[in-house]
């Protein structure tokens, strides 16, 4: 669970509700047993977490190692591959479940972390047999790379409702994104279809990002698929941003950061609108003007500084310290960048750097004169 | 038994959230106005205005002072020394000033101290660079940590207390490496040095904490305590692994860590329970006794394989057991009250 900055807990709420007469007495009894139902996991503390994922990492290394060391495998058996990897999969699968029903803290921290190898090592070699299955020469529009982009998509897909881990979850789907996209460019280079094919995985990114966490829809399950997307989402823009990264040898000179820019920019007013209540309040005089500043931001910064500044508003609407934290850095850093790389002498940027702070000081300034900076 | 399906987090344990008033929403247990009732009071439009309106000041703050910034670098070698060093000196004098106008107790005078704290290290340098004292790096930075020491004691203000760390563990690495550069006989002993002299920082702030609440966040002991740590484990893994080869130095080292760990153990088990840095500590010792097993388990006596299996048992085995004890004694925290500091 995010560690949230909310001081209100979830049964002070529910007395609240109850005495402004939103809900009964015993609706109140029964949402509270339905969410004490559901917050509940099998999840250790994040320290404790951080000790099994170390742990379980180095085991899986061993195990992988193992494998291939004694030959039991042959790894570019396709059909042996898969067969080995569905096999330890099932395995990890069980273990978690014996986990989870009626293990002891003990057993479960062992079984757990048992699991977590088998299930990593068994994806692994899984993804290897259906990549063997269809050898693909990876100069040719990335064939290679799209296939164990689908292999780890058809992985995770299967697993996913099997087993209940988050960083596993996590892991499997932020490798997917990550894959497609280097498909993209290493498949596409010097072809006009990667800036395309990117700005259309970064809109698919970001639409199904906002159903996750602007949506009640979206169930606590869907979560590591949400933070793998911020994740694949910021290397794109960082893909975008940053002259350095895209200074490659399958690099095509022909991206523009333009589009990638406007639709992050429509999304942070969807957000906005989200984070108010609803979309028809963006009518009003302090939406507007956020609006407006944010439709800006679409035309003149980079893409970096919009995420980063979504990403703020979106933890600070969800109480979440660390999409807040993470939207900060990400501001800091991509601002820093936007200036270093603006084609200016040093005196010129001062005198741009000083003019958007005090621009940004006049809508600070603006805020206090309308009293609108005041807790109620 | 106990186990893991048995126990349901307390209502008042989960926070309210707006996912858990959009979850309730969306499977219609409670009406579009209980929604709306529900979002107010947990984000209060003023909040709002008050979260964008402290961005815009930061992000101003920021963007103009960068821009004076790099109007100073544009235009340094322009700059007549005393332009360069009045202006420094101008700014330190105003955030000293600010500093006693707003009060040391306020949140601004604060900040205005912190200020005052860094541009002194700034001053330090551009005059070591007007005047060309020869002073090697090391001596700037002591001075530096000498001269914010009574900044750090005034403002009871934990960053100024995190600058001065981070500046003195700085100053004490490169008086290492200027004095005495590495040979045998000294190899790696900074490690043990900087880890001994940040367990001291620690042990100040474990006997100071009770009378200063300004160093109850937690940062103020992780952020010692895992430099403290860090150092102890790379001289016992480095001891570990090259067991046969080892020079004095690296004895010493490996004696400094097992007692900074064993240190780190009975304090935090005994004295002051917490589990945090219990967990950061037996991380530490995994990986030191990871490195044990990886060296005791040779490849060539066991074969690559035979000995790859062992290890990977053995550290789910150590691991696992790490975690069983760090759980008991959390759930042991839970039911008595009185052990907790």
């Amino acid at each position: 669970m995010d560690e949230a900055l909310s001081k209100l807990d979830a049964g002070k709420l529910l007395f609240a509700l109850e005495s402004n007469r939103h809900i009964t007495s015993r609706q109140r009894e029964q949402l509270a047993d339905r969410i004490r139902r559901k917050e509940t996991s099998a999840d250790l503390p994040y320290y404790l977490r951080l000790l099994a994922g170390i742990g379980a990492f180095i085991a899986t290394g061993c195990l992988l190692g193992f494998l291939a060391l004694t030959k039991v495998i042959a790894f570019d058996n396709a059909a042996e591959a898969m067969g080995w990897g569905g096999m330890l999969i099932a395995c990890g699968i069980v273990l978690a479940r014996t986990a989870a029903i009626d293990a002891g803290i003990a057993l479960h921290s062992f079984l757990m972390q048992t699991s977590f190898c088998l299930v990593g090592a068994g994806k692994l070699l899984a993804i290897c047999g259906i990549v063997g299955l269809f050898p693909h020469d990876y100069r040719h529009n990335g064939g290679e790379l799209w296939n164990v982009a689908f292999a780890l998509a058809a992985v995770t897909a299967l697993t996913w409702p099997f087993y209940d881990v988050f960083i596993d979850r996590f892991i499997c789907s932020a490798a997917t994104l990550l894959t497609a996209m280097s498909a993209i460019i290493v498949g596409h280079a010097g072809s006009e279809m990667t800036e395309f094919l990117l700005n259309g995985l970064l809109v698919a990114e970001l639409c199904i990002a906002g159903f996750i966490f602007t949506s009640g829809r979206a169930g606590r399950s869907l979560a590591p698929l949400g933070y793998a997307l911020l994740s694949a989402i910021t290397v794109i823009v960082s893909f975008l941003s940053v002259d350095g990264i895209r200074d490659l040898p399958f690099h095509a000179p022909v991206f523009s950061p333009a589009f990638a820019n406007i639709a992050l920019a429509a999304a942070l007013v969807g957000l906005i609108g989200w984070a108010a209540g609803d979309l028809k309040r963006l009518s009003q005089e302090p939406l507007l003007i956020a609006s407006a500043g944010a439709g800006m931001l679409g035309f003149i910064a980079t893409p970096g500084i919009t995420l980063g500044l979504g990403l703020m508003i979106l933890g600070y609407a969800r109480l979440s310290r660390r999409l807040l934290a993470y939207g900060g850095l990400l501001t800091a850093a991509f601002l820093c960048i936007y200036y270093y790389s603006l084609a200016l002498t040093l005196f010129e940027k001062s005198g741009v750097l000083v003019a958007s702070g005090l621009l940004l000081l006049a809508g600070y300034g603006y805020m206090r004169f309308r009293k609108l900076d005041k807790e109620a | 038994m106990d186990t893991i399906r048995d126990r349901l987090t307390p209502l008042d344990q989960i926070p309210a959230t707006r996912q858990l008033v959009e979850a309730l929403f969306a499977d219609g247990k409670i009406t579009h106005e209980a929604r709306e009732y529900a979002l107010n009071l947990l984000y209060p439009a003023r909040r709002w205005g008050l979260w964008v309106s402290r961005l815009l000041l930061a992000l101003g703050v920021t963007l103009t002072l960068s821009g004076f910034l790099y109007f100073y670098a544009f235009n340094w070698a322009a700059i007549p020394d005393m332009v360069k060093l009045g202006s420094i000196e101008g700014a330190l004098i105003a955030c000293m000033g600010g500093a006693l106008w707003r009060g040391l107790e306020t949140r601004g005078g604060k900040f205005f101290a912190l200020g005052a704290a860094t541009l002194i290290g700034v001053f330090l340098a551009v005059f070591g660079q007007v005047y060309q004292t020869g002073a090697d790096a090391w001596e700037l930075f002591a001075a530096w940590a000498l001269l914010i020491l009574p900044f750090c004691a005034a403002s009871c203000f934990a960053p100024v207390w995190g600058l001065w760390l981070a500046v003195a563990n700085t100053g004490l690495y490169l008086f290492w490496n200027h004095y005495l550069p590495l040979h045998a006989h000294t190899d790696g002993l900074i490690y043990p040095l900087l880890g001994l002299f940040n367990t001291g920082v620690l042990a100040i702030r474990e006997i100071l904490d009770k009378r200063m609440p300004w160093l109850s966040p937690a940062w103020t002991r992780n952020l010692p305590a895992v430099i403290a740590l860090c150092c102890a484990v790379v001289p016992l893994v480095c001891l570990v692994l090259g067991w046969k080869d080892a020079t004095p130095a690296m004895g010493y080292g490996g004696v400094i860590g097992i007692l900074i760990l064993g240190g780190f153990y009975g304090f935090f088990r005994y004295v002051k329970t917490d589990v945090h840095a219990l967990a950061g500590t037996l991380l530490a010792g995994c990986v030191v006794a990871e490195s044990a097993l990886f060296k005791m388990m040779d490849i060539r006596e066991l074969g690559g394989a035979g000995m790859l299996l062992l290890l990977g048992v053995a550290t789910i085995t150590l691991f696992a057991s790490v975690i069983v004890w760090l759980r008991n004694l959390s759930k042991e925290l839970e039911v008595s009250p009185w052990m907790k500091h």
